[in-house]
């Protein structure tokens, strides 16, 4: 084999060398800084998409309100029929409030179970690069959750 | 003119040369791989193998190389404070770029590029056309890299993409208003036509912004419109 040869052969591999480094420390770089905080913004959408979806705040402002405006024409004649009228308009805000009153109970429990996958996924992705050496660790160790 | 550096060994020039790796099959077969290795690694422990802990571990390297490509690789950014042409550039060019390209190697490249296929379907500047009027000297590409940077300032563009580098091609041409005349364009519609490209681009970004609509309390708030919910759209 020439001198050329070789010398050619050395800086490819070093080339490649090289490239599987800058390779590893990109993808590293990018999961602690930019892919951490895309996850964090994607965690934050999600539980925005949930707040907007149950929309507490709106739920507590419209709480006594007509129930999908049930009864909230004017009403004209005689007691009876404009007593009548109050009583499906107080139908009406028993059957909203109680309805949103669930709705408000689903939506806050939800809201705090997202929030804590939130913390736990963003918890998890930067143990994420270290799972191949846990996993090593664990199998070495013969230690498994349902037999201890 | 100024000469621009471009430096195919930077970071940027090797997660683009990672991201031409990553078709739809590897990133599907990546997937695939991280997905059996962790139900398998759980089934595994399910049956009381401690093997298990090292298949789940493992899963999580295929998973970090899909989520990369998501995340970065996919629609690589251009570096915000760099000042070389590999900084800019386009991944899908970046990658298929060699030390002392030529303006028609350039040329191939962009007309096998996204934004490079647009300007062909919309103004007729083909792969073809580019190629014949591309030089075969490396050194002009200097030139390119130096048109493409003014012009894609000039349109505020993200990214030194086909469509950028397809018109600075074009302005190397000697008589390219000439040209551009036969095929009944000037030149600033060329212009254009790349801050279309962008803007069609950016219309894409908006699609994944969430939208806050205001959800069930506000839908119970107003009475029933199944007519105007069937044939309108809620501005509010």
């Amino acid at each position: 084999m020439s001198c050329e040869s070789v010398r050619f052969r050395s800086g490819f591999l070093e080339e490649i060398s090289y490239n599987k480094v800058m390779f590893i420390v990109g993808l590293l770089r990018w999961w602690y800084t930019i892919g951490w905080s895309q996850r964090a913004r994607m965690v934050l959408a999600r539980l925005d998409k949930t707040m907007d979806f149950f929309s507490i705040g709106l739920l507590l402002r419209t709480m006594f309100s007509l129930f999908r405006q049930d009864g909230a024409g004017s009403v004209d004649g005689p007691l009876s029929i404009k007593f009548q009228a109050f009583l499906g308009r107080v139908i009406s805000r028993v059957i909203g409030a109680v309805v949103r009153t669930v709705v408000l109970l689903v939506g806050v429990v939800t809201i705090a179970l997202q929030a804590l996958l939130g913390v736990l996924v963003l918890s998890l992705w930067a143990a994420v690069p270290a799972m191949p050496v846990v996993g090593f660790v664990f199998m070495v160790g013969g230690w498994v959750p349902w037999q201890s | 003119m100024a000469v621009l550096s471009l430096n195919l060994s930077s970071e940027r020039s090797a997660k683009a040369n990672t991201a031409k790796f990553m078709t739809t099959t590897v990133v599907m077969l990546l997937t695939l791989a991280a997905a059996m290795l962790a139900l398998g690694g759980v089934a595994l422990l399910f049956v009381g193998v401690a093997v298990g802990w090292l298949l789940v571990g493992l899963a999580a390297i295929p998973a970090m190389f899909v989520e990369w490509y998501h995340g970065e690789l996919k629609s690589l950014p251009a570096e915000v404070h760099g000042q070389s042409v590999d900084a800019w550039l386009e991944a899908s060019l970046l990658a298929g770029l060699k030390s002392n390209s030529t303006p028609k190697e350039l040329a191939t490249l962009v007309g096998a590029s996204q934004a490079g296929q647009f300007m062909a379907i919309r103004f007729g500047l083909t792969a073809n056309l580019l190629l014949n009027i591309a030089s075969e000297d490396a050194k002009q590409t200097d030139d390119i890299w130096s048109d493409a940077r003014d012009i894609q300032q000039q349109t505020k563009s993200p990214l030194m993409h086909g469509g950028v580098v397809a018109a600075a091609l074009i302005r190397q041409f000697p008589n390219y208003e000439g040209l551009l005349a036969q095929m009944h364009l000037e030149y600033q519609d060329v212009v254009a036509g790349i801050k279309w490209y962008d803007h069609i681009q950016d219309l894409v970004g908006q699609q994944n912004k969430v939208r806050r609509t205001g959800g069930i309390a506000r839908d119970w708030s107003f009475g029933y419109t199944p007519l105007l919910k069937r044939f309108g759209v809620n501005l509010s």
